[in-house]
């Protein structure tokens, strides 16, 4: 897709420093941001429009409206396992008032939420002019749905309502995230529009083109699923928790499980729409075999193992591995390839570093045993329990469990300890070293590719997105995305300046050809200025290496005509 | 299924052969989750119903403690014959001493002597033992006469320990008696089982715990009987 003021690319640029840099403003300005985009609005704007613009309009980035979606979503949720334990009397009980107070709070948001959206009704295009906007917003389904999150609130207040059903009531809250997912489905079909199921599918699971944001709550809700199930792990160790919530946990740990292995086949089934992958067979297995798979895979074995062999062995100690989930995350996460790569880097020196550590362990550990054992024996018994004394010490962890006795014993521990520090630094160093310059590699290349993207002398808006994903990942700042930009002009301009344009594009220019012919013009003055005039004449004259039209034009040229 | 190709062939609402048949096994998939998670339910439950056995322990251990030393409590194989006897001679003296013959610093007997409105408890000081009294208990009309153990659907049992390797202890009580070590020592306290010969006329410190369906601890509570 390419924006209105796009400029198509077959056109030939100017040459103009002043146009191009001009047009590249112009082109860049309003489409490339930083991770720190914030929207310009006019502050001359009339309130309503002014407060629409800041607060609830989609069409302009870095406005405050993703923020409130975001917010918004997140107090829904929370509405919801407010719910969820109100049922459990144990939490519920002893902090009644606090369950009190934000509900008290979560319909005081929302009810200003609704009210807001009513005042700025007349602002949004889907109500502007068509009759009476507030009526209209009130009876759209949107409007309704809000305004049934809050209603039983107030209800209670002149009816009384039976408790279950206000907690039910309190459930159509969930309704509102519709706000967020039915647009998103509703781009998601247009864009997948004609396409298969698999298809469908791999846009949904997949990052690719046709997934828009309805992509993007799917990720959303995995990875709030895995944050939600290692909480509940976690929980679960502790026994005061465990003791009460046991059957929640039971649920929620069956649900995530149910969650994760849907999007696991999903993953499997539609993976052979990725390129690489095409083969149905070979392309699922491969798929399978990647690292992220694989942690998908163990993160739901533990449920299966527990439940199919639990008669056979105690596999309690599996649940420990549902933490495994969390790595789950990494997919969504660019600092774990970060990571791959960096180790990758510098693996000869981090195996060096390794190597020097494990020799210097095992000598001062043999060491250890031969002055110590004598001494202690129960403590220094063999060199395998020296090389823990060794690498505690070396370490500078230093637990004191054990510690040498005799003069040869301490003198070496002095050594040791002194040594520790540096042969610790070093992988900490190359390690610390590598990620800054891996990040300096990923900017330079994002600088590379803004070099070619502006190359036909304008950012078109698929170009842009590209700028504003990287800019985001590698958390570049507005100005320094802007300064980026701007220096890969300059260095396109000083480029362009030394090299020349190939013929057909300078002769689809007349302004550029005459330039060009004046630039032939006075190459060939410069030739016969460098040349031996006296030898050239005879020269091109013999064996007709110039036809007479030409000698007259280079007379001509040299004024001898 | 399909040997390549990343744009199968669409038919009339874009379902494929291979879409109609990965969604059933996606249904199948979700079925077999879905049965999983019900086993896991099933055993979660069992484990609460465990849980509440040992908590009707705890609570009967709570509750006795404070009555056994009546006379009339029962069942009469749990109580506390030496409570029953200090509570006789604390009321005896009570009366005695609201009583107008009586004289103050006269020793108390439970003679005719004695003038009393009330005849005195009887008392019985035969030692009471745990094992009577669990006995009296799990008896059919005892209190935990009509206690399940869940995983077993048999009468609930007292075991000594919760064994990881035997599977068969899952649901079971467990009741420790928790007894002080002399001041100085390493640990402060020791527990061990309550064997049925164990007496139980003097207060002592219970520990009530249950076995889960792996035959794990679940410590339910510690308390004074």
């Amino acid at each position: 897709m390419e924006a209105a003021n796009d400029i198509p690319k077959d056109q030939a640029p100017s040459r103009d420093p002043a146009l191009w840099q001009h047009r590249l403003l112009a082109d860049t300005a309003p489409q490339i941001h930083g991770y720190n985009h914030r929207a310009e609005i006019a502050h001359g704007l009339p309130m309503r429009k002014w407060l629409y613009s800041w607060l609830l309009d989609t069409g302009i980035p870095g406005n405050y409206q993703k923020d409130i979606d975001r917010w918004i979503a997140i107090l829904i949720v929370a509405n919801l396992f407010a719910l969820l334990f109100e049922h459990v009397p144990v939490i519920f009980e002893p902090n009644k008032v606090l369950f009190h107070a934000f509900d008290i709070f979560s319909v005081a948001i929302f009810t200003f939420e609704y009210f807001l959206r009513l005042y700025l009704a007349p602002e949004d295009r889907e109500f502007k002019g068509k009759g009476v906007p507030y009526l209209r917003y009130v009876t759209s389904p949107f409007a309704v749905i809000d305004f049934l999150a809050v209603a039983p609130f107030y209800l209670q207040a002149f009816i009384p309502v039976d408790l279950r059903m206000l907690r039910f009531l309190r459930l159509l809250r969930i309704l509102k995230l519709f706000r967020v997912l039915i647009p998103a489905v509703k781009d998601f079909k247009v864009v997948n529009q004609g396409r298969t199921l698999r298809q469908k599918m791999h846009a949904l699971v997949f990052p690719s083109e046709f997934g828009g944001t309805l992509h993007n709550i799917f990720d959303t809700f995995i990875a709030l699923w895995v944050v939600i199930s290692v909480v509940a792990v976690v929980l679960e160790s502790v026994q005061s928790i465990h003791y009460h919530l046991n059957i929640e946990f039971i649920v929620l740990d069956a649900v995530a499980v149910g969650v994760f292995t849907l999007e696991y086949f999903m993953r499997i089934y539609c993976c052979i729409e990725e390129p690489g992958y095409q083969h149905a067979i070979m392309g699922r297995l491969k798929q399978a075999k990647e690292t992220s798979s694989v942690i998908d895979f163990l993160a739901i074995l533990p449920f299966y193992l527990e439940a199919f062999l639990h008669h056979l062995f105690d596999l309690r100690f599996l649940r420990v591995f549902r933490l495994l989930r969390l790595l789950k995350l990494t997919r969504y996460t660019g600092a774990t390839k970060t990571l791959t790569k960096v180790i990758t880097r510098e693996w000869p020196v981090l195996a060096a570093a390794a190597f020097v550590m494990m020799l210097l362990v095992v000598l001062t550990a043999s060491l250890g045993y031969l002055f110590e054992h004598e001494a202690q024996p129960d403590k220094f018994e063999n060199i395998p329990q020296s090389i823990y004394w060794a690498v505690v010490t070396l370490a500078s962890v230093g637990y004191g469990d054990i510690s040498p006795v005799t003069p040869a014993g301490r003198v070496m521990t002095i050594v040791l300890a002194l040594l520790g520090i540096g042969i610790f630094a070093i992988p900490a160093a190359l390690l610390s070293s590598a990620f800054s310059d891996q990040l300096r590699i990923e900017r330079e290349t994002l600088k590379n590719e803004v070099y070619d993207m502006i190359g036909d002398g304008h950012i078109t808006t698929e170009e842009a997105n590209i700028i504003n994903a990287e800019a985001k990942r590698l958390h570049l700042s507005e100005e320094e995305v802007h300064r980026m930009i701007d220096k890969a002009r300059r260095e396109r301009e000083h480029n362009d300046d030394a090299a020349a344009l190939p013929l057909h594009k300078i002769a689809a220019t007349p302004e550029h050809a005459v330039e060009h012919f004046k630039v032939l013009l006075s190459q060939i003055r410069q030739l016969a200025l460098m040349t031996d005039a006296e030898k050239f004449e005879p020269a091109a004259l013999k064996a007709d290496r110039l036809t007479s039209s030409e000698i007259a034009l280079w007379r001509q040229i040299q004024g001898k005509m | 299924m399909d040997n390549v190709v990343a744009t199968p062939l669409a038919q009339g609402n874009n379902l494929t052969k291979s879409d109609i048949a990965f969604l059933a096994f996606l249904a199948i998939a979700m079925v077999c989750v879905g049965w999983v998670g019900r086993l896991a339910y099933i055993e979660g439950m069992n484990n609460e119903i465990t849980k509440r056995n040992g908590e009707s322990w705890a609570k009967w251990f709570t509750q006795a403690a404070t009555d056994r030393g009546n006379a009339n409590f029962q069942p009469q194989e749990c109580a506390s014959t030496t409570e029953q006897v200090v509570k006789a001679v604390a009321s005896m003296a009570a009366v005695a001493s609201a009583s107008p013959t009586s004289e103050i610093g006269a020793p108390l007997t439970t003679g005719p002597a004695m003038t009393s409105p009330a005849p005195p408890p009887v008392l019985n000081p035969t030692p009471r033992s745990w094992g009577a009294c669990l006995k009296a208990l799990t008896a059919p009309g005892g209190a935990f006469g009509n206690m399940v153990n869940p995983f077993t659907k048999g009468e609930i049992t007292m075991i000594p320990k919760c064994d990881m390797q035997d599977r068969s202890l899952a649901g079971g009580v467990m009741l420790e008696k928790i007894v002080a070590t002399p001041p100085g020592s390493a640990i402060p306290f020791v527990n061990s089982p309550l064997t049925e010969s164990d007496q139980i006329d003097q207060k002592m410190q219970i520990r009530v715990t249950v076995c889960d369906k792996g035959a794990y601890p679940i410590r339910i509570s510690e308390l004074e009987f």
